[in-house]
């Protein structure tokens, strides 16, 4: 056994605990997803009926009252709604990931790293759910269905997936030291929900604003749902921002529990 | 991820030192803000502004601690509120680093710093016993196997399926314990655990204690139930404002650590005798003594309290 003495401080074991952190995120996630709604009367219907609901209204005010005239507005919204809603849960769930868990974290040796992954392991599934209610909504509303979806869908949820779990596990680490990201997630998430093509088509936005949706790294992903759902566009290299975004927020997402998860327990 | 892997030689719990935990040069600090955590509200008073950002001081909780303990041994620590025993115990199973020094441990480890950590009010016992053996360090497969044994020493019956929000304090911390004496690791760390309960409940804890000296399981246990140390650990250590002040014989280190208390405070003294003879007569019935032999037990905690009692009336 070496016999170094560090500075900073060492800690080192030749055999770790044999659970598995594997089976402890699996063990966590499945727990979390049925208690989410649990003793809720309309349960696991929540998975759908939040973004329809929302889908429903802006349909009534955008379509109708503002007749903003866009074609097969149902179905425009609800493909970009669904995956944005899978996008600001988990962002704003992640950000108690670790905070939520403290007395946990105080107490008991884990990778602590299962914490944020579980919430957006959560979420997917709860995407992956809905999403074959999604494209039968779509169908019924008259979308045709399009061979690209084999191909394009699996690409965009793994993207995504790999956005949220960066995201995800930067915004846990970060709201321990800085308790303020709560609230202020909150506050980001509405203003990102306006600043991506959501309740309107990429194409509508004037030239001399183009420049705003193309600094938010979300706006050619759900972009690219939309198109992929409603048109069969598979995605293509406009999703640059969107992959550079993903690498650069796993980059710093992991750095940053690396730099900072080292104290957590005291900092909690 | 907070810990790094030595390679062990390729027995399975590979021994590879005659330590199973080793330190060297530790010492562990916080850095304590002088007041509250800054707002934007401060740093419109230029005076609390400053005061904290200069202010910050570390507390040293652990000062150069030493140890080494021997594979099999049981180790009690003790030591007054805030001389730093959770600490230590939290650096030793890798949940805080150490500031400076090194930690090694050899062999599988596994804390019981709390009972029942992370178990979740909206699921059931079951569930909640499976994922709470997960963070104790058990393998799926282990867990799976024990779970019918953690259930049936839980005694909980078909509550076990109900989810905990109906259980009562009691029925939480019988399973929380049932799970805990299914961890078995090499070496195990506990915090406490035996305050807990009642009479019964920690007659189990001592019997589990017992069972896992047979197993050669190195234990270090932090507890302010002095006597079942005397009965069981092979050694003790007394913390005092984060250093070791005695290391060795149970019975002498106990002995110690009562005249630094009664020393610091005469409450604690008479709270503590109080104690000792409520331990003394529970041994006395366990053990079937004669009240002569009983009276003889605790001859020395009656004349201790008549010199007490002498100098605070000579006061």
């Amino acid at each position: 056994m070496a016999t170094t003495t560090a500075a900073p401080g060492r800690f080192a074991a030749t055999a770790a605990p044999s659970s598995s952190a594997w089976d402890l995120l699996v063990a966590i996630t499945m727990r979390d997803v049925r208690v989410k709604y649990s003793g809720a009367f309309l349960s696991y219907f929540w998975w759908i009926a939040r973004p329809l609901l929302l889908g429903i209204v802006l349909y009534f005010a955008m379509g109708q009252v503002l007749d903003v005239g866009i074609d097969n507005h149902g179905a425009f919204l609800l493909s970009a709604l669904f995956p944005w809603f899978w996008f600001q849960g988990t962002v704003f769930s992640s950000s108690g990931a670790f905070l939520g868990n403290a007395g946990l974290i105080k107490k008991v040796q884990f990778p602590r790293i299962i914490l944020p992954l579980s919430v957006v392991v959560g979420g997917t599934i709860e995407f992956f759910v809905t999403l074959p209610i999604l494209i039968g909504i779509l169908l019924f509303t008259g979308v045709n269905p399009h061979w690209e979806w084999l191909i394009g869908i699996p690409i965009l949820v793994a993207l995504q997936f790999a956005l949220l779990c960066g995201l995800a596990i930067g915004i846990a680490t970060l709201t321990v030291y800085v308790r303020d990201l709560t609230p202020a997630l909150n506050s980001l998430l509405t203003l990102l929900f306006y600043l991506t093509p959501i309740i309107y088509p990429m194409s509508r936005v004037p030239d001399e604003y183009q420049w705003i949706l193309k600094l938010n790294p979300i706006a050619p992903l759900i972009e690219a749902w939309r198109q992929l759902l409603m048109f069969g566009e598979a995605p293509n290299v406009d999703m640059w921002p969107s992959v550079l975004f993903t690498i650069a927020s796993l980059a710093i997402g992991i750095y940053a529990l690396r730099a900072l998860g080292r104290n957590m327990a005291d900092a909690l | 991820m907070r810990f790094s892997r030595t390679p062990s030689s390729g027995t399975p719990h590979g021994v590879t030192s005659p330590f199973a935990v080793q330190l060297e040069h530790v010492s562990k600090q916080y850095t304590l803000d002088a007041t509250k955590p800054l707002t934007v509200r401060d740093m419109m008073k230029p005076r609390r502004f400053f005061r904290q950002v200069t202010g910050k001081r570390p507390f040293t909780a652990l000062n150069d601690i030493n140890l080494q303990v021997p594979h099999g041994q049981i180790l009690g620590i003790i030591g007054p509120n805030g001389s730093g025993k959770s600490s230590l115990l939290r650096v030793l199973a890798g949940i805080s680093p150490p500031t400076t020094g090194t930690v090694m441990i050899d062999g599988t480890y596994g804390a019981l710093l709390e009972l029942g950590a992370g178990f979740h009010p909206a699921v059931s016992g079951r569930q909640n016993a499976y994922i709470n053996a997960l963070f104790m360090g058990m393998s799926k497969e282990d867990a799976i196997n024990a779970l019918p044994s953690i259930i049936d020493f839980s005694g909980l019956g078909d509550f076990i399926d109900q989810p905990m929000r109906t259980y009562s304090s009691g029925m939480f911390l019988r399973l929380g314990f049932s799970v805990a004496i299914h961890v078995l690791p090499d070496i195990l760390l506990v915090d406490e655990v035996l305050a807990v309960g009642d009479a019964a409940f920690q007659e189990k804890c001592f019997n589990h204690f017992k069972s896992l000296r047979q197993q050669n399981t190195t234990v270090i246990l932090v507890t302010h139930n002095i006597d079942s140390l005397v009965d069981f650990a092979d050694r003790v250590i007394m913390l005092q404002r984060g250093e070791i002040k005695f290391d060795g014989d149970p019975v002498e280190v106990i002995g110690e650590y009562m005249k630094v208390l009664s020393n610091d405070n005469p409450i604690m003294q008479k709270a503590l005798r109080r104690g000792m003879a409520g331990n003394l007569v529970e041994r006395a019935l366990r053990e079937n003594l004669s009240a002569e032999e009983l009276s003889e037990l605790l001859e020395p905690l009656r004349a201790g309290a008549q010199a007490q009692e002498l100098a605070e009336s000579g006061r």
